[in-house]
């Protein structure tokens, strides 16, 4: 019955209705989009703003007494930790995330990639049983680990350093190692086997054969790694009590109790600390987002 | 093709050891970093250690577990964890609307769109917390100026116990939401598009080649996705941390984590290690009971690969 009805319906009407259901597509993913980047536009135009202006009513969506750099200014010269000479707060939680997230990822990186490469290319006695156990690991949340690796960690005096930080993620990580695992067991075994015939060592196939043809899901997962380790909060709000070891997440994060309605400042704070992370993910995206759904979807 | 495995097996080393001592250098990490905290978080559990010492902690059984499930606070932090988890369910439906859309091959700029719907997904915690903090602000925030066009008054919306929650949910539909999209647009060009055109023949709709094509298509990406999103919901910790400051009004933003962390770090004198072990086991009893529950789910509605 319906169908016969449909038949009446002229050309126009069908083109009408899918310029209509068009429209409403993009309507709707504009909405969304909005909806994701106005909080974005907020603070960027809160940064820019007076003071005073931050918090004056109707909200305005240009800074209307102008662009102003107090906030930057505050955030980029003043160190809030009562030092006074020195780096910034800011600057000086920069400097500490790298000096911890650098090492951590790039070591990381490459165990990873070396167990990755042994699973995916090699073998030895116990291989099945180490990638269960491996896999096994990833089912364990942290938080169990929290309370004893805290107590521990303060015995060996190691609390308020960056050993709990840095150290335990340069062995490397199970899902990384998962995910490069599937991509090296992409790369023909002939390509192997015939450095092999030519003496080549077992690292000398891994650096000189398997990285270079691996840099996409290397980045993908290095990248992966350093965003994670930058916008880490949990693990450096536990261990780094010094005001001159605090990461740049956690000077952020004291940065509101520091400029108590002092808004602009703290969003000029909130920018820095997003720039680095958003650049990198525009700039790499084609890997990230390949990192992403390698791992969703095996 | 028989003269190719021959080959193989001859130049390919039998046993190498040293793949064996690559493959296990994360597991050794884990030993190292993982398994020895594990077997001691069951132990502390039930003991009562003087701060963070080990030396002369006191034995107390199932003391520390029966004060956890006795503290009307620690169920209340049950309550907002799932309550807070309502995100996920939203943030199912709305991106797999969003991914359908994009599915169309007539939409353009989807590119732009995916990258715009994922930034939160790369940003800090910390600065979206404070972000949102500062639009839901009841005076001079954004969401109630805008509400002000529509005559309505908008509350204190961090400040107040009812409005606390809703907000966060929002919150985490915004922050996951790009996540999602992603996956899904990525099962989504993985269905089979034959099976389209033989509905079609059929004379099935749009919505029934949905219901019955594209959802058991993309079902085990789903299932990945709550299963995901529950396990990371129930620890919760770092945004309600920023957001609400003590637990927010009347404790409203106090979830299981937050609750841990209050119990061992900021408030050790009330509560102690002890105390937070067995809310680290609670939790994780949670979390695998309420994973399996998921699992054993999914036989009605996955369809296997």
């Amino acid at each position: 019955m319906t169908a016969d009805k449909k038949q009446f319906k002229s050309k126009t009407y069908y083109k009408w209705k899918e310029r209509i259901k068009l429209i409403a597509s993009y309507a709707f993913l504009i909405a969304v989009a909005l909806f994701i980047l106005i909080p974005f536009y907020v603070i960027f135009i809160t940064s820019f703003k007076t003071r005073v202006e931050a918090i004056s009513i109707p909200f305005t969506w240009l800074p209307r007494e102008g662009w102003h750099l107090d906030g930057y200014a505050n955030v980029l010269l003043t160190d809030a930790s009562g030092g006074g000479a020195g780096p910034s707060t800011i600057l000086r939680g920069f400097r500490n995330t790298m000096i911890i997230t650098i090492p951590a990822t790039l070591s990381g990186l490459l165990t990873s990639a070396l167990s990755a490469y042994a699973f995916a290319k090699l073998r030895f006695r116990g291989k099945k049983v180490s990638f269960a156990l491996l896999l096994a690991t990833m089912m364990i949340p942290g938080i169990i680990m929290l309370v004893p690796s805290y107590m521990i960690y303060d015995a060996l005096g190691l609390v308020d350093t960056f050993f709990p930080l840095i150290v335990p993620g340069m062995f490397g990580a199970a899902a990384a190692v998962f995910f490069l695992r599937q991509y090296f067991q992409g790369i023909p075994d002939e390509l192997i086997e015939a450095a092999r015939i030519d003496g080549m060592s077992e690292f000398g196939i891994f650096f000189k054969i398997m990285m270079p043809l691996s840099k996409p899901a290397l980045l993908a997962q290095g990248i992966l790694g350093f965003i994670g380790g930058y916008n880490d909060y949990f693990g450096p709000l536990l261990y780094l009590h010094n005001p001159k070891r605090y990461t740049l997440q956690i000077a952020l994060a004291y940065f509101e109790g520091t400029y108590v309605f002092d808004w602009p400042t703290v969003m000029a704070g909130a920018v820095i600390t997003l720039v680095p992370t958003i650049v990198i993910f525009l700039a790499a995206q084609k890997y990230f987002v390949e990192g992403i759904t390698m791992t969703g979807i095996k | 093709m028989a003269s190719d495995l021959n080959y193989k097996k001859t130049t390919k080393p039998k046993y190498s050891k040293l793949g064996f001592f690559m493959a296990i250098i994360p597991l050794t990490g884990f030993a190292i970093f993982g398994l020895l905290p594990l077997l001691l978080s069951v132990v502390v559990s039930f003991f009562k250690p003087v701060g963070y010492r080990f030396p002369g902690m006191s034995f107390v059984g199932w003391d520390n577990y029966a004060r956890v499930l006795r503290d009307p606070l620690f169920l209340k932090s049950i309550g907002n964890t799932l309550y807070a988890m309502l995100s996920i369910p939203v943030t199912l439906v709305l991106s797999l609307l969003i991914a359908t859309i994009l599915s169309n091959p007539k939409i353009k700029g989807k590119a732009i769109f995916r990258t715009i719907f994922f930034i939160p997904h790369v940003s800090s915690i910390v600065a979206v917390s404070l972000m949102w903090k500062w639009i839901l602000d009841g005076e001079y925030g954004i969401v109630n100026h805008l509400l002000s066009f529509l005559g309505v008054k908008g509350p204190d919306w961090l400040g107040d116990s009812r409005t606390f929650m809703p907000a966060m949910i929002v919150m985490g539909v915004w922050g996951s939401l790009g996540f999602y999209v992603i996956l899904f647009s990525a099962a989504l060009t993985n269905v089979d598009p034959q099976l389209y055109e033989a509905a079609e023949i059929d004379g099935a709709g749009p919505f029934t080649k949905f219901v019955k094509i594209t959802m058991p298509a993309i079902s085990p990406v789903t299932f990945y996705l709550l299963v995901m999103s529950v396990i990371w919901g129930l620890q919760d910790f770092a945004r309600f941390q920023i957001m609400a400051p003590g637990g927010g009004p009347d404790n409203a933003g106090l979830t299981m984590v937050y609750y841990l962390y209050n119990a061992g770090f900021t408030n050790i004198i009330t509560y102690g290690m002890g105390i937070a072990a067995a809310v680290s086991w609670i939790l994780t009893f949670v979390i695998a009971g309420v994973t399996a529950l998921n699992f054993w789910g999914s036989r009605k509605w996955v369809a296997k690969s």
